[in-house]
């Protein structure tokens, strides 16, 4: 029994659990960290007219196991992880690039990628 | 593992039953997502360009555009699929995929190799890219076929530059 309950507990530990992961590329000029929480807005596939420069490519993975959790990952679940890098580097806004799905065995990925840009004025 | 316990009690028969019952509701769910195509659903507009699985072995596929640029998008198609490049010549790229550890299987680790020469094909100039997946040891069961994917995608980023 205890040897169910073991196995049982690692199981749900292993699928529960989405991953979130993100890398970045810093490409601009290399500016402060802002606060943790700071504002980022979001631009979808059209960066703003606005006078602005890239300052860093942002990639998020979030992957999740499809045993264990069935509805699909919005991208919207990535804006927070897209947030916390955009305020690291400094980043008043993300553009929403591309955004991919792929399976793979029991897991589903959601890639998203966005471009970290500063507003110059 | 199973018969780490024998089934001679209440409580453990009653746990049986249940871990009988979550299997049967979870598993028939899974194999009918996974009779959907392993391949990704890519870029908006090409997802018809994308087959589940795919070929085994080698592939070669054209693509009209000079070999820097061809070699940018397949690096940006890789990094879609989740395929971190480890190896980057001057004509070709090796690349591994993440590992996830699954209740069952798990996935990742495949490892793929794209090879790039300039050619000309109809009297067109581009590059001519050369792929191939293999797979490891560990994890084999879980593992894909990604050429196709990572050619279809490395199209998809192509046609979308050439749209811009």
């Amino acid at each position: 029994m205890i040897c169910r309950l073991t196995l049982a507990v690692l199981f749900l530990a292993v699928g529960v659990s989405a991953q979130t992961r993100s890398v970045v590329d810093l490409t601009g000029p290399k500016l402060p960290a802002r606060d943790k929480k700071c504002e980022i807005q979001f631009f979808d596939g059209k960066a703003p007219d606005s006078p602005h420069e890239v300052i860093g490519h942002i990639r998020v993975y979030i992957s999740r196991d499809k045993l264990v959790s069935r509805s699909e990952s919005p991208v919207d679940r990535a804006k927070p992880e897209f947030q916390k890098r955009a305020c690291r580097i400094g980043a008043d806004a993300v553009v929403l690039v591309q955004q991919t799905v792929s399976n793979s065995g029991e897991f589903q990925t959601l890639y998203v990628k966005g471009d970290a840009i500063h507003f110059t004025k | 593992m199973i018969t780490c316990s024998r089934l001679n009690t209440l409580r453990a028969r009653v746990a049986w039953v249940l871990a009988t019952g979550a299997f049967i509701w979870v598993v028939p769910s899974a194999w009918a997502q996974d009779k959907q195509p392993q391949g990704p659903a890519t870029l908006p507009g090409c997802e018809d360009q994308v087959k589940s699985g795919g070929q085994k072995g080698k592939q070669e596929r054209f693509y009209p555009s000079p070999l820097p640029k061809v070699k940018e998008a397949a690096v940006e198609a890789l990094q879609a699929l989740e395929f971190e490049v480890k190896k980057n010549t001057k004509d070709s790229l090796e690349a591994h995929k993440a590992r996830h550890v699954g209740v069952f299987v798990g996935s990742g680790g495949e490892k793929v190799r794209l090879d790039f020469r300039e050619d000309e094909q109809n009297g067109q100039k581009g590059t001519m890219v050369t792929g191939e997946t293999k797979k490891g040891f560990v994890g084999r069961a879980g593992q894909k076929t990604w050429t196709d994917a990572v050619l279809a995608q490395t199209a998809c980023i192509l046609q979308k530059e050439v749209q811009k």
